[in-house]
């Protein structure tokens, strides 16, 4: 009886260690099928029935790979987000059944869990949030990619659809009439099985439908027209969408424009709808842009109405021969750590800063002083990553350490310029410090006080002073900057080089200038970079504004041309970043807006190296974009260059009136 | 010797007093203001607005993102990485494919974010290096990232690094990164 009882108490333990462990044992990987490429996944895991795939499978990171997905995760984060190519973001939460595809809630069967290090995912869900259906066959699933989406848009002068895949789609003509155009899209299925009637814009009805084998499908796209309509095909430069531009009466199609060049649809005709079974991906599909506000409050700061600029502060420096002059800024290594020694020429005020972790940086700004060129900041050694130092504004001169780690730091005056002692021992103090002192007099004074009105993000911490006001050295001079050069080609388009068209167009500006009386310094005369070949960008950038600041130039125009990754864009801006740069930015824009007849896209504000970097009112002129056909036919046109530099020449009459006359050297 | 002895033993209950309950009121108090500030930030919203910049380069418009489930036991600041996680890559992938936007170079992702007082640092990949130059794309692609991140509560500043490098500029760019992004810098 006894052994009756104990045997079977073993088969139930044994039945229930084998229920209990059966949903945790690795199934063997079944096969799949994509584009033709048969695989099999090997971080699998079987819950519920439900096939689970780890994020760092080698066949899924292919997958995700010829889809455009990128998955984002790292051990202890609680969401999986993967980008797919469309573009929408997936979010799956670790324990939890919900995710989500874009604004759409989903429920998957199984909640993503982690093990062994590794997020897993429930594949079904994955696949349908990547745009693919799964069609089981008898030795492979296919994963079939789908036509996600078409839209049916009115645009006012006729009809848009647009078709968007899981893979980048190519249409093929397939059949052409004056009433009907089909368009096939090999390799792709679709559930997106109707027929839809717009009779709108030459547009009759749209009808999709699928031919082919599971592993060979063939989605065929058909537009019926009403006869006198035309039908012009365009694309997006990924790939991942087809438009097709209807246009009633047209008498050509080839001047239809690409997709993002086109006017804003002015209202979005319903969607063709799925039918029968309802898809996800038609679901993605955004809200519509009537739902997004028509007017952003921010708008404000481009469209501002320009009379109501603020006046630019005019205040009279102190005379430049009053200054502090920094000589040199030497490294020496100490027993405790590095010392920075700033040598100074007469007497200059200064206030420091000192920001402990994360940012771990320390700048102390000079005022009343210069900065002599050849004072270069040294190479160093740890704790200090680099010194950087440059003048702010014509009186202000900033030098700033990026430290490796929190150090204490403190500054010592000296009558001789100021120390920078930074102890090579990391310090335990995380309360972020500044202070203030004299240097250079003799007399050193210091004063310590805590940093917290500019810990944590003062807007203005790296940025050089914007109300600075600015008293040229040299008011007849203009310095030109032609943008890139030497190993920066800048934009390319057709083999044309933004580096040569800015070149030309700053060589024409020069001689109008010079023939008006200004004299005329350009930071490059030939195809050559400023600074050095293959140089940093901020190396490049910075020299080209030394020579505007050096020289104590009335302005600075830096001339460029714009591009984008498509053909969209187009016209032309002028850039600035100071207070003092939107006057001359303006006049200059309104007069190429006046002359040159491109799209005028008015003036930008914007975090521009070069224009923050120099002292003086400068701006950025993009004349026109290389990217855009008919911007480029402008751009290669040295015609219409000349008008180019003839309006920026009129700006900067505008702007600063004619010439002063010239000082004549006394007799 | 005695005496003594007897002495302190008549006096040790009146000498000390007893501390017992102040220590456990103490300790419930401990208790309750960690929990208070390690709990599920219950007030915060899923809700985030996201910007993009459309084809004009610099009209930048909201748009809203949802968060969602909340895990339970995130503490307040697991939260607030996960927002600003899930709000950079919004930004950085853009609105749905129909609304026109100015879009970070293809294959850019976010490889997190660090929020540091006021200033968040999103780290992007290498992806974004890859401009096809002019001031165009480079505007509107941090402008829009930048008004993203300083949409979340108690962000100011935006701090851009590639593949974990803090870049003066992109390799032929325009813009000063180095120093962390504000709106007002657009």
């Amino acid at each position: 009886m006894n052994r009756s009882i104990a045997r079977i108490s073993s088969a139930l333990f044994a039945l229930c260690f084998a229920l209990l462990c059966v949903p945790r044992i690795a199934v063997a990987a079944p096969l799949w099928q994509f584009a033709g490429r048969t695989f099999a996944f090997t971080h699998v895991e079987q819950r519920d029935s439900t096939l689970l795939v780890g994020i760092d499978d080698p066949a899924l990171r292919r997958l995700f790979h010829s889809l455009g997905a990128i998955v984002t995760w790292k051990p202890g984060a609680r969401y999986v987000l993967v980008a797919t190519g469309e573009p929408t973001i997936v979010s799956f939460a670790i324990g939890h059944r919900t995710y989500d595809i874009g604004p759409l809630a989903v429920r998957s069967k199984v909640a993503p869990f982690v093990r062994g290090g590794e997020a897993f995912l429930e594949f079904g869900a994955l696949a349908r949030s990547l745009g693919l259906r799964k069609i089981a066959g008898r030795a492979v699933t296919i994963l079939q990619p789908q036509i996600t989406s078409l839209d049916v848009r009115d645009e006012g002068n006729g009809m848009r659809v647009i078709a968007r895949g899981a893979i980048p789609l190519q249409a093929r003509l397939a059949r052409a009439s004056a009433r009907q155009m089909t368009y096939a899209f090999v390799g792709l299925g679709t559930r997106l099985l109707h027929v839809r009637s717009v009779d709108a814009g030459g547009l009759v009805a749209v009808e999709i439908s699928q031919v082919g084998t599971a592993a060979n499908p063939t989605t065929y796209l058909t537009l019926d027209l009403d006869g006198s309509s035309h039908v012009a095909q365009v694309g997006s430069l990924d790939g991942r969408d087809i438009g097709f531009v209807i246009a009633p009466g047209a008498s050509t199609l080839a001047a239809a424009a690409p997709v993002a060049r086109a006017a804003p649809a002015t209202r979005a005709a319903p969607a063709v709808t799925p039918s029968p079974t309802p898809q996800v991906a038609v679901a993605l599909r955004p809200p519509p842009n009537a739902e997004l506000p028509t007017v952003s409050p921010w708008n404000r700061v481009a469209n501002e109405p320009l009379a109501t600029s603020p006046p630019v502060a005019e205040v009279t420096p102190a005379p430049l021969s009053s200054l502090a002059q920094i000589d040199a800024i030497q490294a020496q290594l100490t027993p405790n750590g590095v010392t920075l020694h700033v040598a100074l020429t007469g007497a200059a005020s200064f206030d420091w800063h000192h920001l402990r972790a994360p940012d771990n940086r320390f700048w102390i700004d000079l005022h009343g002083a210069t900065l002599e060129p050849s004072a270069i900041p040294p190479s160093t050694s740890a704790p200090i990553e680099n010194v950087r130092a440059r003048q702010i504004d014509p009186q202000t001169v900033r030098i700033a350490l990026s430290i490796d780690g929190a150090h204490d730091i403190s500054v010592t005056p000296a009558a001789t310029g100021v120390d920078i002692a930074v102890n090579g021992t990391p310090s335990l103090a995380d309360a972020s410090t500044a202070g203030t002192g004299v240097a250079g007099t003799g007399t050193p004074s210091v004063t310590l006080a805590a940093a917290a009105p500019v810990a944590g993000g003062d807007p203005n911490l790296w940025s050089v002073n914007p109300v600075a006001a600015y008293v040229p050295t040299n008011p007849r001079l203009i310095v030109i900057d032609p943008g890139h050069g030497g190993s920066d080609r800048g934009a390319v388009r057709h083999g044309v080089a933004e580096a040569v068209l800015t070149l030309d167009m700053a060589k024409r500006l020069r001689a109008i200038l010079e023939a008006r009386g200004w004299q005329v310094i350009m930071t490059r005369t030939k195809d050559v970079d400023v600074y050095a070949p293959f140089d940093t960008a901020e190396q490049e950038l910075q020299a080209r504004d030394n020579i505007a600041n050096r020289a104590g130039a009335r302005l600075l125009v830096s001339i460029h041309a714009n591009a984008y990754i498509n053909a969209g864009p187009n016209g032309t801006t002028t850039y600035y970043a100071k207070p003092i740069d939107l006057p001359l930015a303006r006049d200059i824009q309104n007069e190429l807006a006046a002359q040159v007849g491109t799209k005028n896209d008015g003036i930008v504000k914007s975090h521009l190296y070069i224009p923050l970097h120099a002292f003086m009112p400068a701006c950025l002129v993009e004349t026109a974009f290389l990217s855009n056909p008919d911007d480029f036919a402008l751009l290669t046109d040295p015609a219409w260059r000349q008008k180019v530099a003839v309006a920026i020449a009129d700006g900067i009459a505008d702007y600063a009136g004619a010439p002063p006359p010239a000082i004549q050297p006394q007799q | 010797m005695s005496e003594i002895r007897r002495s302190g033993h008549r006096s040790a209950p009146k000498s000390r007093p007893n501390y017992a309950i102040p220590i456990v009121v103490l300790l419930l108090l401990a208790i309750g203001a960690g929990w208070w500030f390690m709990r599920p930030h219950a007030a915060s919203s899923n809700t985030l607005t996201i910007y993009y910049t459309e084809m004009n380069g610099t009209t930048v418009k909201p748009w809203d993102v949802t968060l969602r489930p909340r895990p339970a036991g995130s503490t307040r600041a697991q939260w607030a990485h996960d927002r600003a996680l899930y709000a950079a890559l919004q930004a950085v992938v853009g609105p749905p494919a129909d609304v026109r936007a100015v879009r970070f170079p293809p294959g850019t992702h976010v490889n997190d974010v660090a929020i540091h007082g006021s200033t968040v640092t999103v780290d992007l990949s290498k992806e974004v290096e890859s401009q096809p130059g002019g001031t165009f794309g480079e505007n509107a692609e941090f402008k829009s990232l930048v008004y993203s991140m300083t949409a979340l509560p108690g962000i100011s500043a935006v701090q851009i690094t590639v593949e974990g490098v803090r870049l003066p500029t992109l390799p032929g760019g325009h813009l000063e990164l180095d120093e962390p992004l504000h709106r007002s810098d657009f």
